[in-house]
């Protein structure tokens, strides 16, 4: 579904993603977790094309910079601080499921779902709801999108834990046939929803692994609970130190 | 694709203090201007429309261009600035589509407002006996200087990345073009020996100038007011000539501002 080759990204003198090569399947759940400026963010970009890079990168086989549109339509986003529209949550949700062609009922549906009822705060600005309730509003939206692939940039960053838990939850309910990316800085959230794990650290992949359901290294090789934890540690150890050390 | 996008920026800006502030003040404006000068028209006969017209033409070409720029430059710095815009161009829409929506919604927004603004007023003219011909010929050219500083603006708004900025960048192209009219810089060819083909070159290319001489041109047959660079302009090109010039000017501002605006936006986007 989505294929990286040799992607890289610059902003001036300073290398953000350095030749990565990345093979996301169909129906997989891929984590990418790495700490703050890691490049988490700037990866799910440049699949969405927002902004300019070296190298190729294509969803479903379509080209991110010659085709971009085509490839946005199977990309579903729920951006990390969620940007907040002059408008009521009413009129949020209606523009943005016409340009998705999201019918009214599909998205309160979702929304619904999510404890959120579009009877009682769909004429509420957006400014008066709460980090947790837009958050809700632009999930509500990527899901009912119905679009091939979802991308979530830390979609829990702003909410408080009883919130996030919900988030969470609701996400490891979502269709096991979709693409998923979660960009995210908690390896809780990582093993909670996804089945691959990539760890990404000053602009290169240092790990990539499937993620095993149980304690312990399971069939496929892969790996999770506590020595998922010593992985990690050990792979942004590793990468922060010089070349000659490793 | 682009509908609800342009839709959403026509009721923005009409949601917006300035869209009716600016409609409120044009019209008061313009209807005193043509109040005071009923008196002139009783005695004076035509010539008494054109000082009436003229009055309203020179409030529009400082009013027009400051309620056109504002909303533009803010257009797209001040959704980059909330983050809204990413967020917008990470659907399934291209950057051409989007900045293609920021320009109809603004023009259409600053347009309805300049169409009540001056709307009004050339309901009163006409009420009074002022020719429509010179109404309509002074509706076009305020439209058309109109949708060029959207143009402009806009151009502005695709590069900046906040709204202060644009803000302060869109007023000071404002006061260039509003400033260095030729009146206000003929000193300052004479001066520096500068040919005066150049004056009059200026006095077509700037927006405002273009605006202001077409306007004297279609309004005052005898042109006692357009100046030594206008009064050149005619005798070379003639009254057709030179609105055609000026009409020129302002679609090439308004063409080129779309088109260098719309590049550097979507290589921004992408």
């Amino acid at each position: 579904m989505i294929a990286a080759n040799q992607l890289t990204k610059r902003y001036g003198k300073h290398t953000i993603l350095e030749a990565i090569d990345l093979e996301i399947g169909d129906s997989e759940r891929v984590a990418v977790l790495g700490s703050n400026g890691a490049g988490k963010t700037t990866l799910l970009k440049c699949m969405l094309g927002l902004v300019d890079f070296e190298g190729r990168l294509t969803i479903d086989g379509l080209n991110v910079k010659s085709s971009g549109r085509a490839a946005r339509q199977r990309l579903a986003y729920v951006p990390q601080m969620p940007p907040v529209f002059d408008l009521s949550l009413s009129a949020f949700l209606e523009l943005f499921g016409k340009i998705r062609s999201v019918d009214r009922v599909s998205v309160a549906s979702r929304l619904s779902d999510l404890g959120l009822v579009l009877d009682v705060y769909g004429d509420k600005p957006m400014r008066q709801l709460s980090g947790g309730m837009l958050q809700k509003a632009y999930l509500a939206l990527a899901l009912a999108a119905d679009s091939a692939v979802l991308l979530l940039d830390e979609p829990t960053a702003g909410l408080d834990p009883g919130s996030r838990r919900d988030f969470i939850e609701h996400l490891a309910e979502v269709n096991g046939d979709r693409c998923m990316v979660l960009a995210t800085h908690r390896l809780e959230e990582a093993e909670a929803i996804t089945d691959r794990l990539i760890i990404l650290h000053r602009g290169g992949i240092v790990f990539d692994s499937p993620l095993g359901e149980s304690n312990g290294t399971d069939a496929r090789g892969s790996i999770s609970g506590r020595e998922l934890e010593q992985v990690v540690k050990r792979c942004l150890t590793v990468a922060d130190q010089p070349a000659g050390d490793q | 694709m682009i509908g609800p996008l342009v839709r959403r920026e026509i009721r923005d800006a009409i949601r917006r203090y300035w869209f009716v502030v600016n409609a409120v003040v044009f019209a008061s404006a313009g209807l005193l201007l043509m109040l005071f000068g009923q008196s002139d028209v009783m005695v004076l006969g035509y010539r008494g429309f054109a000082r009436s017209l003229a009055g309203l033409m020179h409030l529009a070409l400082v009013f027009v261009p400051l309620m056109a720029i504002i909303p533009a430059v803010v257009a797209i710095s001040g959704e980059r600035e909330t983050g809204t815009l990413d967020y917008i161009l990470a659907q399934p829409v291209t950057a051409s589509q989007v900045f293609a929506s920021k320009w109809l919604g603004v023009a259409t927004a600053v347009l309805i407002s300049v169409l009540i603004g001056l709307g009004i007023t050339g309901v009163v003219a006409l009420a009074r006996g002022v020719p429509s011909a010179l109404i309509f010929s002074l509706l076009a050219l305020t439209l058309l200087l109109a949708a060029a500083f959207v143009s402009i603006g806009l151009f502005v708004s695709s590069f900046t990345a906040s709204r202060t900025r644009a803000t302060s960048i869109g007023l000071t192209v404002w006061l260039i073009l509003l400033g260095l009219g030729t009146l206000g810089i003929m000193s300052s060819f004479v001066q520096w020996g500068l040919q005066p083909t150049l004056l009059q070159v200026w006095a077509v290319v700037n927006p405002i100038e273009a605006y202001r001489l077409a306007g004297i041109t279609i309004m005052d047959p005898s042109a006692t007011s357009l100046g030594a660079v206008g009064q050149a302009l005619l005798g070379r090109f003639g009254q057709t000539g030179v609105v055609a010039l000026a009409g020129a000017s302002m679609i090439g501002w308004c063409v080129g501002g779309l088109v260098a605006g719309k590049k550097l936006f979507s290589a921004r986007a992408l």
